[in-house]
């Protein structure tokens, strides 16, 4: 009961203190528009042709078709077509960086399309940069007002541990490929629920800047108690605040989002649970505001820049520290689940490891009496 | 007795901030700890509400070792702090409903004792008002509020009146004895002679971390002083009246200026009602009459050599 109502008294301060829960909602907006606007500054720039490659091992019709589309006028503007002579060496040519891009058309596609089956075109691309992609999924739309069954991936990079380099895209609708807004979208709404952490570090400091902890101090209630009130409070705030930008991105302007609403609101509440934690640990350690606002700037520009807010990462080094980095579990387990990529799973349990050891240490501090 | 301190040790570091303080409270009194600022106050009282720790000597509370029943102890206690301790962004109300719940009041128990509060501090019409807008003394009265609500047998005030006005001054002196008509057993700090002379019972007299005086107001002034003056103003005086107050038991000197009599006469002995009489007898009417006690300021200069204020 107790509990509750610090909890309950935390998110009523900072919801007063609306200047900052402004801020925090208007910042990862603003920047997601003005970033998410300049695809330029996201994806390769398109100043020469983009070199990409096909195999295609069909005679019938589908065959034909996608042949007409590759020798097109129109293709030939973007991109640098070659025919290539086996899938390995499509893959290989990708892997190099010698190809952008690489579509293989299965020998039977155009019987098995007319037999009602369903069929794959296997797509080698070189990632979120990738243009060639969405020029391939047209294709595929267009041609399915005829067939429906036909696909675009599927199948896995044959040798193992070349993923950070050849990436494969299922991709299946409109939008699965992030665009700079969706990337953003998710990337900047997790670093402002990190900058958030202020919240939980302000529920500790701001007691002790006017003398309120006092009587908190003397008032029958334990330092664990008074912790996790202020924890679930900040945690709260945090929470709507991160909804909120949720909400507008998605809805206002239309950021892909498309993941279980379910895990989304899991992922987000988890990470904003850790931030505050993380806040308030900051807080007791520093015991100023002045020193514990720095250090928590420091602190989120440092997990954000590793966990490839800015721009995505590639190096295997930043993958490693990224470890560390609470927002790289939630930002994989969010792209898992919109983009089909990654591992869903031990992202979520990484983050949910993350957040029990982050709220256990600010247990045992706050528990001290620190208040 | 509800307070028992002994021989009471806290140190920071190197510095001997309470240095074997001791007294006692008793039930129903209004207790006084007087003393210049630095003294060790605000350290006693915080070891006292059980949330600083000590070095040495042992502090009870209703007979309970504080450290060891920490929570018991708080929720009997009402502590006022030195600093105004209120949350700036939360109204009046509000700060008293979440320190009512964090005494363990709820629901129409709550809502009443924070109605009574309100009256109490004369803070009825401000509720819906955060402090931020509050006057100092109305901030001091919000301050005293959130530390009755759960009617506590002791209310430990530490300097309550701090920079405030007069009014608001009188109105917590006079609050403090209605809480203590109420009930509440009171411990109040002041480095101010004159408050603790008008509400305390029994006084310590604390500087440099120990009690120097401990007592009674009349017992503290007869630890230095032995005599006290008597200033009666009569329509009328004349020599046999002078002489006749002089032969009385316990007075040593009578003097006249005008029709100002001065008496010095012995503490603790009963000669007024016969130096009374003396004039009655003698057809003369009395004006006023008063009488100049030596003060704690002057308990203080004697025994520490320096002032209160400094
Ligand atoms: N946290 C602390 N660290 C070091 N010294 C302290 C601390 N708190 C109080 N003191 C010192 O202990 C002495 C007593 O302080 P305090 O109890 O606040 O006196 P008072 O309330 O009578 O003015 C002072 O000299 C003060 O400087
Ligand atoms: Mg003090």
């Amino acid at each position: 009961m107790k509990i509750r109502t610090v909890a309950y008294y935390t998110f009523l301060r900072h919801l007063r203190d609306y200047i900052a829960i402004l801020a925090l909602i208007a910042f990862p907006i603003a920047i997601t528009i003005i970033l998410g606007a300049d695809e330029g500054g996201f994806k390769p720039r398109v100043v020469e042709q983009v070199p990409v490659g096909y195999l295609n091992e069909d005679g019938g019709a589908l065959g034909a078709a996608f042949d007409k589309l590759m020798t097109s006028d129109a293709t030939g503007k973007t991109f640098e077509v070659r025919k290539v002579e086996d899938a390995d060496q499509g893959e290989e040519m990708v892997r190099s960086g010698e190809l952008d891009g690489f579509v293989h058309v299965p020998a039977d596609a155009s019987n098995r399309l007319n037999l009602g089956d369903s069929v794959r075109l296997e797509y080698y691309g070189k990632g979120k940069g990738d243009s060639f992609q969405p020029m391939v999924e047209s294709f595929i739309r267009s041609y399915n007002l005829n067939a429906t069954l036909l696909r675009l991936g599927d199948k896995s990079p044959d040798s193992g541990d070349s993923g950070e380099l050849v990436r494969e895209d299922q991709v299946e609708t409109e939008g699965k490929i992030p665009r700079a807004i969706d990337y953003y979208a998710i990337s900047f709404l997790l670093q402002a629920i990190l900058y958030g952490g202020l919240l939980g570090m302000f529920a500790i400091t701001k007691n002790n800047g006017n003398h309120s902890h006092s009587r908190l101090l003397a008032a029958p209630v334990r330092g664990s108690q008074v912790m996790l009130g202020k924890w679930i409070g900040s945690t709260g705030m945090l929470f709507l605040i991160a909804v909120i930008i949720f909400v507008t991105t998605k809805y206002g302007y239309e950021a892909n989002w498309d993941a279980r609403i379910g895990l989304i609101l899991t992922v987000l509440l988890l990470f904003c649970a850790v931030s505050a934690a993380l806040g308030m640990i900051i807080a007791y350690l520093t015991r100023s505001t002045m020193v514990a606002s720095l250090v928590l700037v420091i602190v989120t520009t440092f997990f954000s820049v590793v966990a490839g807010g800015y721009s995505p990462m590639e190096s295997k080094v930043m993958e490693t520290i990224s470890k560390f980095a609470p927002s790289s579990y939630a930002q994989n387990a969010l792209f898992a689940d919109i983009y089909d990529k990654g591992d869903l799973s031990s992202n979520l349990l990484g983050l949910l490891a993350y957040s029990f050891i982050v709220v256990f240490l600010a247990f045992l501090m706050g528990r001290r009496k620190a208040i | 007795m509800i307070v028992e301190v002994k021989n009471l040790i806290k140190r920071y570091q190197d510095f001997v901030a309470l240095d074997h303080i001791g007294f006692t409270v008793k039930e129903g009194e209004i207790f006084g700890l007087l003393g210049p600022n630095g003294a060790g106050k605000t350290t006693t009282i915080s070891i006292l509400s059980g949330f600083t720790k000590y070095d040495g000597g042992e502090v009870k509370f209703l007979g309970k070792e504080v450290r060891r029943h920490e929570m018991e102890v708080k929720r009997e206690l009402g502590i006022v702090p030195q600093d105004i301790a209120l949350f700036e962004d939360l109204t009046a109300w509000e700060n008293l409903d979440y320190f009512g719940r964090l005494y363990g009041l709820r629901g129409k128990l709550l809502n009443a004792r924070i109605k009574e509060a309100l009256e109490f501090t004369g803070l009825s019409d401000r509720k819906k008002d955060r402090p931020k807008k509050f006057s100092g003394g109305m901030k001091r009265r919000l301050n005293i509020a959130c530390a009755i609500l759960h009617h506590p047998k002791l209310i430990i005030m530490d300097e309550p009146t701090v920079g405030i006005d007069p009014q608001s001054r009188n109105h917590i002196l006079q609050s403090i004895k209605e809480l203590n008509r109420m009930g509440s057993s009171i411990i109040y700090t002041s480095h101010y002679m004159e408050e603790v002379r008008e509400i305390c019972t029994r006084i310590a007299i604390v500087d440099h971390g120990r009690v120097i005086a401990n007592g009674t107001q009349s017992e503290l002034t007869s630890l230095i002083a032995t005599e006290e003056k008597v200033i009666i103003e009569l329509s009328s005086v004349n020599y046999t009246m002078i002489e006749g107050i002089k032969r009385v038991h316990g007075v040593r000197e009578c003097a006249a200026q005008g029709n100002r009599l001065e008496v010095i006469g012995k503490i603790g002995e009963k000669y007024l009602s016969k130096v009374i009489q003396i004039v009655s007898e003698s057809d003369a009417e009395i004006v006023s009459m008063q009488m100049e006690k030596p003060s704690l300021e002057s308990v203080f200069l004697t025994l520490t050599g320096r002032s209160l204020r400094d």
